[in-house]
């Protein structure tokens, strides 16, 4: 019955597209929710700790990339189309905030357009889909805040069951007095903190912490603690892990073990740098900050250039020097009168001077939240034009260190908390893959601590939600379209452990996943905890993000609700009669 | 080498509205409108296919915005809804659908255009009487003395756009902050002629919504070196102010496109530096503490102030200058040549720092009673972000039309019902002596009576859209939608809310043949209607269309000049 009275308005999608003269139309047959779940589909191979690299390869420039996130491969992506643009903006917004999560988001994507889009062929209305999803997200919502498990537990569990690795274990030693002293003062666990303190002093330190969210990455995630090491040593800090004094420096050649964490600003150095570096080392040098480019044509950014200039002269004898060459001179005088041993330059630095400069250390391209941190730890004041250096904008303190036979200069005052790792590989293709599983483990470890608690990951937290959603199905409801819709999205997680697990090796196929997971609900119905799909290759607990979890699931979802309310694409700029697009109608 | 080419000679087409193109792509046209239209309506994507930024959206002014037409009839008709909502901000759709359904039943009924033309504006003028008059059933008046309507006012107009993607907490706290900001704006003890206050909306990505608040004053980035210890610094209030409109960049721009002749050895940068400096020493001088300016400051002038403790904020925009300008009593300063004039100089209270997501704020709280206020709003992502900043800007707008007419009409399909209802009821028994009077035929007025009520009608209609059936009441002509899942528990109420359902309530599918009765005036309901429209926007909406129609019926030539 009700299909056929929902049949029409399924056709309604499928009807042909309509078009415009320099606007077009296309009214689609849920192309939309076919799309998002196609171009998911290309990432599933990174869902889980073994990630499947991928090559693009550009077929004009013939050249290859090797990409291991989403971000990365929707970058390098040609997507036309709204959707693909609507997904990279999704997953370019989790990105820019955590750094993780963006797998699971644009699976999930994919797996609930499926869902919206076996909901549209059993004839069940947009709003009703929407409305029931959405309650079965909010349940599975509340499935992670009941099921969240203070990181303080976490470390201990993993303590009590596990020994740690020898890679890890001077780790832990160096860590050893480090505890959360920040995380103490939490209200979310300020009542056994205290007596957990007393029995365990040990415990209480990232290293575990630090180990259950690695997710596959421990090399990068001993980088992370090294790197936590070495600015909690600096005391002005009130934060234990500080992302904004965190910085990369990629070193291609040296072997990925070489990879390691320094105090102050790292970069690398053309070999006339190298020999000022030398010159320099060991002294107390003085530092001048240059925002914009260092050279004689550069201006601030609204400094609008007249157009049609002429130089003019009344004399026959022009001098001899040019105007750069001026400008050379006077930078030069002025770095010597102040004695500026570093200059650190947002923009590029002119090659002549870069030449000149044999007592001074010009480092070009340097991060603005990098010389933000110089200027607090220094009182150097950044200054757009070197013409307008003086006494006050001079900072003091800074002393230069050449890093081992790499040609690489590290930049330091005693007090800053600014880390560099330094990250080195023999592949370099690998290094930018090296860089961006840094980040992901420096944001996943502070939102831990942020967070101050962690989701059973490896998919107990999914199987959870597939329980809760079974649960809430059982309950007398006004609506019999509500069920269907929260089975299959109870099957859409299903999907989800069941890639998670063929990724991670732990099964050979979907099906022997499939009963595994069978199993587990079976148990857990029995009264038995819901254990972890699978385990860490050493046996011990995986966790995940709260924050960057349930975001990312709302982001995924909202992104498929925009898409099936979608109706019409619109094209703007096409003119009448160019038959690139099929089914396009003109408006 | 240049071509010349012989001049085409211009195209004309002849009956416009008889071509089949053009008809297809005026249904086209009103297909697009009528799927967008109400809490279900569904959204379109626009981009330009070269990896363009993509706009979702079901608003009326962002998608006409956005699409071009190629006929000359759908410009004049986009332009005319855009020139609507550009000053009432709402029932653009609305507009757009009645317009291009009368035009097409007029077309269907194959009706004289002169008759049509006569018939429609006699049939509009009885709307304008009847929604006008005091036995409007569909018409409820905003009671002031609680913000209740305005919050309803407000919450209609979010429901009515889903690409804002709220829920139903979400949409009561964003109905709330519009009506606080609408409240903001209403100056008060303020003597003599009083104008209203603005709202300046900021928008921050990848915060949740309930993180969206509305504060007094002017929020602005914080300044790049700015530190909370500067402020410290400065002391308590208040402090004087400087506002420079031109540009402080040092540059020579303003000299237009010319060729300029500068003899060596002179460097015009410098001596415009030099002045720049000498404007800073005299602000100094003056015990000026907050420095702003429309367009960008030269890094040294910037620099100079602030060793002398002066707060620098560059870049304010053009759309801040007038907040601005009100919240600090300021003039704009428009010449960095002659010292600024004592009057020019403006006050702030204070300044205080607010942070949210990723954004440092400095809010700059006002000396005097000024109404300006800041609506910071979050969501989660920023195509969603984008539409609900359009829609709450829209909603406060239509809150404060509210106030030249404090009347709201009927939403949820209920006033369209009733409006049809009533316009073919009265013209039943007056049919013949009207027809007359206009010089028409008697059974054209009729057919023009049904075209115009089956027009309105086919706007009630386009709230649905996913299939299902929509039904009029045969008592007081409100729209219903039939309740599937037969709640026992909560009553059915109709469209809009005011009438509840009972069992000897005939009803009737609305697209079917009509009924003629008289609207039942409802009295004492406890009811509130809980969907509100816009009266003023609709009264508008309606009169432009029927105009509207009207003239692009009687269009009988269309000359294109191709060359």
């Amino acid at each position: 019955m009700r299909i056929s009275e929902y049949g029409p308005s399924c056709k309604q999608y499928s009807s042909a597209l309509k078009m415009s003269g320099n606007a077009t139309v296309a009214q689609r047959l849920h192309i939309g929710l076919q799309q998002l779940e196609a171009i998911s589909s290309s990432t599933r191979a990174f869902l889980g700790p073994n990630k499947r690299l991928k090559f693009i390869q550009d077929e004009d420039a013939g050249d290859a990339v090797l990409v291991g996130t989403c971000p990365r491969l929707l970058e390098h992506m040609e997507l036309d189309g709204s959707i693909g643009q609507l997904l990279h903006e999704t997953v370019r917004a989790q990105q820019k905030v955590f750094h993780s999560g963006t797998g699971a988001l644009m699976f999930l994507a994919g797996v609930w357009s499926r869902v919206a889009l076996e909901c549209l062929n059993r004839g069940i209305s947009v709003s009703d889909i929407k409305t029931a999803m959405s309650k079965g997200l909010e349940v599975c919502l509340e499935a992670c805040k009941q099921s969240a498990v203070s990181v303080q537990e976490v470390s201990c569990e993993r303590l009590k069951e596990h020994k740690p690795s020898p890679a890890l274990k001077s780790e832990l030693q160096d860590l050893h007095n480090l505890r959360l002293t920040t995380l103490k003062h939490s209200r979310h666990f300020s009542s056994h903190d205290a007596q957990a303190e007393n029995t365990k002093p040990a415990l209480n330190d990232v290293t575990g912490i630090a180990e259950a969210i690695s997710h596959g990455c421990q090399a990068s995630m001993r980088l992370v603690l090294k790197a936590c090491k070495l600015q909690s040593k600096t005391k002005a800090q009130n934060r234990f892990l500080d992302i904004q004094k965190l910085v990369t420096c990629s070193i291609p050649g040296p072997s990925e073990e070489h990879s390691h964490v320094l105090h102050g600003y790292v970069t690398l150095l053309s070999v006339e740098q190298a020999s000022v570096v030398q010159r320099l080392q060991g002294q107390a040098l003085n530092i001048a900050l240059v925002n914009g480019d260092l050279c004689e044509k550069y201006r601030h950014v609204g400094f609008n250039r007249p157009a049609n200039v002429m130089h003019i002269t009344d004399r026959a004898n022009m001098p001899s020097v040019s105007l750069e060459e001026r400008w050379i001179e006077n930078a030069l005088k002025i770095l010597h009168e102040f004695s500026i041993g570093v200059v650190l330059v947002s923009g590029v630095v002119d090659v002549k001077l870069k030449e000149r400069c044999s007592s001074v250390l010009v480092i070009e391209g340097v991060k603005s939240t990098v010389l933000k941190d110089f200027s607090t730890c220094t009182g150097a004041v950044p200054v757009s034009y070197i013409t307008q250096l003086d006494r006050r904008c001079v900072g003091r303190g800074v002393k230069v260190s050449r890093c081992g036979e790499n040609e690489s200069v590290s930049i330091a005052t005693a007090s800053t908390s600014l880390v560099t790792a330094v990250i080195t590989s023999s592949v370099p293709a690998k290094l930018q893959i090296l860089e961006d599983e840094f980040w992901s483990c420096a944001h996943r470890l502070h939102q831990a601590l942020t967070d101050g608690k962690l989701l059973r990951g490896a998919g107990a937290t999914e199987l959870l939600c597939i329980h809760q959603l079974q649960q809430y199905k059982r309950r007398e409801t006004e609506n019999p379209q509500e069920n269907v819709v929260l089975e299959l999205m109870a099957e859409a997680w299903m999907d989800y452990i069941s890639t998670l697990m063929l990724n991670s090796g732990s099964v050979a196929s979907k099906a022997e996943a499939w009963t595994a997971v069978a199993h587990q609900m079976r148990l857990y119905k029995d009264g038995e905890p819901i254990l972890q799909a699978f385990r860490d290759t050493d046996g011990v607990g995986v966790y995940d993000n709260v924050t960057v979890k349930t975001e990312a699931w709302r982001r995924a979802l909202d992104l498929v609700f925009l898409v099936l309310q979608s109706d019409t694409e619109i094209i703007t700029g096409v003119s009448e009669g160019e038959h690139v697009y099929n089914k396009l109608m003109y408006l | 080498m240049s071509r010349i080419c012989k001049k085409k000679p211009a195209v004309c087409t002849d009956e416009p509205l008889s071509n089949s193109g053009i008809c297809q792509k005026i249904a086209l046209m009103r297909n697009i409108l009528s799927t967008a239209y109400g809490p279900t309506g569904r959204l379109k994507q626009i981009h330009n296919n070269v990896g363009g930024h993509v706009l979702t959206t079901s608003t009326s002014t962002a998608l006409l915005k956005r699409v071009d037409m190629s006929e000359p009839l759908l410009k004049l008709i986009s332009t005319s809804v855009q020139h609507h909502t550009a000053r009432y901000s709402d029932c653009g759709l609305f507009m757009g659908i009645f317009m291009l359904r009368l035009i097409e039943n007029t077309q269907k009924y194959n009706l004289r255009t002169v008759a049509a033309a006569k018939s429609y504006k006699r049939l509009v003028e009885e709307c304008n009487m009847y929604l006008k008059g005091d036995s409007c059933g569909c018409k409820v008046s905003v009671d002031f003395s609680s913000c209740d309507s305005l919050v309803a006012l407000a919450h209609s107009m979010i429901t009515s756009k889903p690409a804002c993607m709220l829920n139903s907490r979400e949409t009561q706290h964003i109905s709330s902050l519009i009506a606080q900001a609408f409240l903001y704006s209403i100056p008060c003890n303020s003597p003599g002629v009083s104008c209203f206050g603005s709202t300046v909306t900021i928008g921050i990505e990848g915060q949740s919504v309930s993180d969206s608040s509305v504060f007094p004053g002017l929020l602005v980035d914080v300044p790049e070196m700015l530190q909370p210890a500067d402020l410290k610094r400065l002391g308590s209030g208040p402090f004087k102010v400087v506002l420079f409109n031109v540009s402080l960049s040092g540059d020579i721009s303003e000299v237009g496109d010319v060729t300029l002749e500068i003899h060596t050895g002179v460097d015009p940068e410098l001596d415009h530096l030099q002045q720049l400096l000498k404007l800073g020493e005299h602000v100094v001088k003056d015990k000026v503490n907050l420095f702003a300016c429309q367009k960008v400051v030269h890094p040294v002038l910037q620099h100079y102030l602030r060793e002398h403790g002066v707060v620098v904020i560059e870049r304010l925009g053009l759309a801040l200058m007038e907040p601005f300008i009100q919240i600090t009593g300021a003039q704009a300063v428009a010449s960095l040549c002659s010292p600024v004039p004592a009057e020019a100089y403006g006050l702030v209270r204070g300044f205080c720092f607010h942070s949210c997501g990723s954004r440092q704020l400095l809010q700059l709280l006002p000396s005097k009673d000024s109404a300006i206020s800041t609506m910071i709003l979050c969501h989660r992502n920023e195509t969603m972000l984008e539409e609900l900043k359009m829609t709450c800007q829209r909603a406060e707008h239509v809150l404060r039309l509210t106030l030249r007419e404090p009347y709201a009409l009927l939403g949820g399909g209920c006033t369209e019902t009733l409006l049809a209802t009533h316009i073919t009821h009265m013209n039943q028994s007056t049919a013949t002596t009207t027809a007359a009077a206009l010089g028409v035929s008697h059974s054209e007025f009729l057919m023009a009576v049904e075209a115009f009520c089956s027009s309105l009608h086919a706007v009630a209609l386009s709230l649905e859209h996913d299939g299902q059936d929509c039904l009029i009441d045969l008592t007081y002509a409100h729209r219903w939608v039939p309740d599937i899942y037969s709640q026992t528990s909560a009553k059915q109420t109709c469209g809009c809310g005011l009438v509840e359902d009972r069992s000897d309530l005939e009803k009737t599918p609305l697209n079917t043949a009509c009924h003629t009765f008289s609207p039942v005036f409802l009295k004492n309901t406890n009811n509130q209607p809980r969907i509100l429209d816009s009266f003023s926007a609709k009264l508008n909406a309606l009169n432009v269309a029927v105009e509207m129609a009207n003239f692009v019926l009687d269009v009988k030539y269309i000359i294109k000049d191709i060359n």
